[in-house]
C-alpha cells in the first residue's frame, strides 16, 4: 500500500506502552483527547463489542481498544480523509487487528449498519478558533461559528446506528458552545453521562488570539477559565445510551 | 496550616505527573520528563493547590515555573515551604 510522503509517528498508550503509527499529511494527529477518550471507553466497557470508531484517523482509538481485547471482530472504522483510510489500514494491519474501513462523511459509508458501540473521534472547535489554531492543517474542519455543526449531525444520526442497548461515546471541547452540543444530545438520548475530563492549558500558538478567544466566551460560544496564571480550556467525554426516537 | 516540607512537594509532584517515587530530585527539570509537559504542569499545579488549600491558584508565576528548583523558590517566596 503506498501512502504519499507517509512518515511514523509515536504515541504513548499509557506509562509502559508506546506504538509507533503510520502518519501522512491530512491525517488527524491523535492527542489529549484521543487518549482521554480511549481512556473513557476502557472504563466504561468491559466485555467485546462491535465498535465503529466513526473518524478513525491513524485509527489508533480502535487498536488500544483491540490491545484491551474490547472489540468483537472485525473493528469497523471510518474516515472522511483518504490518506487517514490508508494510514489506518496500515496501522490495523501492523498490530493484526482484523478491521474493516471505509472512507466516506460521518455515517455516510454505514447506511442500514448498527453497532454496539460508536466512539466518535470527531470533535470540533469554532470555526474562528480553527482558522488560528495549530490543529487542523490538511484536516478537513467545517464545524460552524461555535464549533457544533458536524458534531450535532453525528449525535443526531448516531441513534440510528446503535444496536438496543448500545453506547454512542462522544468527545466536547470547550473552544466550541459546550451547552448546545449537550442540549442536543440529551433531545437524542434518554441519558448522556460525562465519563472523562481532562483540562488543559491554552497551546502558546493561540495565546496571540487571546482578545479572540475572550470574544467568543463573552458571546457563549465557547468557554474559558482563567487560573494558576494560565488560559484554561477543556474536554470532556460523554457516553450516551437509550436513544430517543 | 503547618509549613509542608519540600520532600512533601516533591512526592505532590511525583504523583502528579505519574511518576515513580524516588525519581524526581531538588534539581529536576521538566524537559528531562516527557510526562511534565503542559497538562503535566497543569495537574502539578491543581495539585499543589490542593495540597496548600487554595493557595497556588493566584501565584500566576507558578505557570512558568518548570523545574523543582523554580517551584520550591515560588513556595518559599511566599512563605508556604
Amino acid at each position: 500500500m503506498n501512502i504519499e510522503n507517509q512518515t511514523e509517528i509515536k504515541f504513548s498508550l499509557g506509562p509502559d506502552r508506546e506504538i509507533e503509527l503510520a502518519f501522512a499529511p491530512g491525517v488527524f494527529t491523535p492527542n489529549t483527547t484521543t487518549n482521554l477518550l480511549i481512556q473513557a471507553v476502557k472504563n466504561t466497557i468491559s466485555e467485546p463489542a462491535t465498535l465503529l470508531d466513526l473518524g478513525c484517523g491513524t485509527g489508533v482509538v480502535g487498536l488500544a481498544l483491540h490491545f484491551q481485547g474490547l472489540i468483537k471482530s472485525p473493528l469497523y472504522a471510518s474516515d472522511l480523509s483518504k490518506p487517514a483510510v490508508l494510514c489506518s489500514r496500515v496501522n490495523f494491519d501492523r498490530y493484526e487487528c482484523p478491521a474493516e474501513v471505509r472512507d466516506g462523511s460521518l455515517f455516510q459509508p454505514w447506511a442500514g449498519e448498527k453497532f454496539d458501540i460508536i466512539v466518535d473521534d470527531i470533535s470540533g472547535i469554532a470555526q474562528s478558533v480553527a482558522d488560528v489554531s495549530p490543529w487542523f492543517q490538511g484536516v478537513p474542519c467545517d464545524t460552524g461559528k461555535d464549533g457544533v455543526d458536524l458534531i450535532v449531525e453525528i449525535i443526531r444520526n448516531a441513534t440510528q446506528h446503535l444496536n438496543k442497548g448500545g453506547r454512542f461515546f462522544f468527545p466536547v471541547l470547550s473552544l466550541s458552545n459546550v451547552d448546545k452540543l449537550l442540549q442536543v444530545a440529551r433531545e437524542c438520548f434518554g441519558t448522556v453521562e460525562r465519563v472523562g475530563r481532562q483540562d488543559w492549558p491554552l497551546p502558546a500558538e493561540l495565546k496571540a488570539h487571546l482578545p479572540l478567544l475572550r470574544k467568543l466566551h463573552e458571546e457563549g460560544s465557547i468557554k474559558l477559565e482563567e487560573k494558576f496564571g494560565m488560559v484554561l480550556c477543556y474536554t470532556e467525554v460523554y457516553c450516551a445510551t437509550n436513544p430517543i426516537y | 496550616m503547618s509549613k509542608i516540607s519540600q520532600s512533601e512537594v516533591i512526592a505532590v509532584i511525583e504523583k502528579a505527573l505519574e511518576i515513580k517515587p524516588g525519581l524526581l530530585g531538588e534539581n529536576t527539570r521538566a524537559e528531562e520528563f516527557d510526562n511534565w509537559d503542559s497538562v503535566g504542569q497543569l495537574s502539578i499545579l491543581v495539585a499543589l493547590d490542593k495540597l496548600f488549600e487554595g493557595k497556588i491558584a493566584n501565584i500566576n508565576e507558578m505557570a512558568e515555573a518548570d523545574s523543582i528548583p523554580k517551584i520550591l523558590a515560588i513556595l518559599r517566596q511566599h512563605s508556604l515551604v
